[in-house]
């Protein structure tokens, strides 16, 4: 397998305080890989430390199959990163900011510019310098300025922070169309799960410092699980229901008023009738899927699924 | 490195600081005349000849332009670590050690360039001013104005390398009134005339300082390729 990330034993302490422990981390060529943690659980950290910006206290870490080392330049030339907040020269022009990373990359296609704009939507931006910028714009044009020397690597640190939904929308479909059209790889930190379990294939689930577990999407989606959730006004009855006339097995009482039923052999009709029948009135019932949030609160929490 | 150099000028729009160059030139030269006429109210001439003249015009011209240094300084560099642009910077494929080279070159050429061209352009404004109102007593002689160049470019030199101490105190704490306020105390400390001593007189102490800067300079940025940039 082709890894173009690949780090070993990564370690970075910061006065005697370990920010990121022995990661061991792959990331294959050409996938979406999902950073996912809370904050300040060193994804920023990681993400500087593979753009040579913060060095390792300890481990290493290979870029394209090569050792980066303090002087690995040639590297950066096939990477695009944002790293923690869009940052521009404020007072220049969105197009004289691109020109510039242009040319410090040494990459002269000047339609690439207009390309690079157009793929991220941001228009009439000719005559406003960034320090007039919303976040959001910032944050295009920072997606824009990465991707516009055509980087086999995209490192990008929370790319959907200060975007609207459609904006959200739209760069989910561009990274979507990056990564099948052109083959590149990416690494997208977030702590919106919702968003990562859409744009990645492959999630690496990080809390305190810690590379908890490297997983990829569709075995997340093999595990998920359906399950009913149900809240009732009398708990003690609806348990005497479920479990002495309906002979359900699987389920567990989730708070002082709410039942996961897991059993999927009774419909979910029948389960009402029976309650109903049986005196228990059902304030709330849903059917629900186990998602990527319960599997990463798992995680986190090492335990149950009671949240 | 050229093109690294021109680089920076763009990113920083370097050019609009000839304004404030301009500026600069005007108020030194309303300093002169300001100096002329003190010491005529009390009955004494301010400028008996040439050679004392641009001892005077050089403790004048020198300060500003370090201190005019230390804003480059801050604008180039330091202001580059606070806004994080750094960051970007240190991500492309050039070294870093480079991207900071550029950026000194930038402030020791400007100071020397400043230096000369002030001192030049506000002397000819002088001399000729002079050549209409006649109010310096001895004529300027040839020996005279190739004993004043030298020295000013002796000067010069030296400034442009003492223009690059400040760096080191700023890069400590990444502060940009660290940076001028040191700067500031850097001139007073080396441009002392009131003892009628000027220490660029002597040739090894401005070539010392020039080395002196450039060293410390050095120092702030060895170890740019192996520290976290935060």
């Amino acid at each position: 397998m082709c890894y173009v990330i690949k780090t070993n034993q990564l370690t970075k302490t910061y006065k005697g305080k370990e920010v990121v422990a022995n990661v061991n981390m792959k990331v294959k060529k050409g996938e979406i890989y999902g950073f996912l943690g809370p904050n300040g659980a060193g994804k920023t950290t990681i993400m500087k430390m593979l753009t040579n910006l913060v060095k390792p206290t300890s481990g290493e870490i290979e870029l394209f199959g090569e050792k980066l080392t303090n002087t690995s330049y040639e590297l950066f030339k096939r990477m695009g990163s944002i790293i923690e907040y869009p940052v521009f020269y404020d007072r220049l022009t969105a197009r004289e900011n691109l020109e510039l990373h242009c040319e410090y990359m040494g990459y002269y296609d000047k339609r690439a510019i207009d390309s690079a704009l157009d793929l991220v939507k941001l228009k009439n931006i000719d005559n406003k310098s960034v320090k007039e910028f919303s976040l959001g714009m910032k944050q295009r044009l920072a997606i824009a300025r990465a991707i516009i020397t055509k980087p086999e690597l995209l490192i990008l640190d929370e790319p959907i922070n200060g975007l609207d939904p459609v904006g959200i929308k739209e760069l989910r479909d561009l990274f979507h169309m990056l990564s099948h059209e052109y083959g590149i790889t990416m690494l997208v930190s977030s702590h919106i799960l919702g968003e990562m379990e859409q744009i990645a294939d492959t999630i690496g689930v990080i809390n305190d410092g810690k590379l908890i577990k490297e997983v990829s999407m569709d075995e997340i989606h093999e595990q998920n699980t359906e399950y009913i959730e149900l809240a009732v006004t009398d708990v003690k009855k609806a348990f005497y229901v479920l479990d002495e006339i309906l002979h359900l097995e699987n389920f567990k009482v989730v708070d002082s008023s709410r039942f996961r039923i897991y059993d999927t052999a009774l419909s979910q009709s029948e389960i009402s009738k029976t309650l109903i029948l049986n005196g228990v009135m059902i304030e709330e019932m849903n059917k629900k899927n186990h998602s990527l949030e319960d599997y990463f609160l798992t995680l986190l929490n090492g335990g149950g699924i009671s949240a | 490195m050229r093109k690294l150099i021109r680089l920076e000028i763009k990113k920083f729009k370097l050019f609009s600081y000839l304004k404030s160059v301009g500026i600069a030139n005007a108020a030194m030269m309303g300093m002169l005349c300001l100096i002329y006429f003190a010491e005529k109210s009390e009955g004494g001439i301010a400028f008996p000849n040439y050679e004392v003249t641009f001892e005077l015009l050089g403790s004048i011209v020198r300060p500003v332009f370090i201190i005019f240094a230390a804003v480059l300084i801050s604008r180039l560099i330091i202001e580059e670590y606070k806004s994080k642009s750094i960051t970007l910077l240190f991500m492309y494929p050039i070294h870093r050690k480079k991207l900071i080279i550029a950026k000194l070159m930038i402030v020791a050429c400007f100071t020397f360039l400043a230096i000369m061209l002030s001192t030049f352009f506000i002397g000819t404004v002088f001399y000729l001013a002079d050549s209409i109102w006649h109010f310096v007593p001895e004529a300027l002689t040839l020996g005279q104005v190739t004993g004043i160049f030298f020295d000013l470019i002796l000067s010069a030199i030296a400034s442009a390398g003492m223009a690059l101490i400040p760096l080191y105190f700023g890069m400590k704490k990444k502060s940009v009134p660290t940076t001028i306020v040191s700067a500031i105390i850097l001139v007073s400390l080396t441009n002392s005339t009131a003892d009628d001593v000027d220490i660029y007189r002597f040739i090894a102490i401005p070539i010392a300082l020039a080395l002196t800067g450039c060293l410390i300079a050095y120092f702030s940025f060895r170890n740019i390729e192996k520290i976290d940039v935060n």
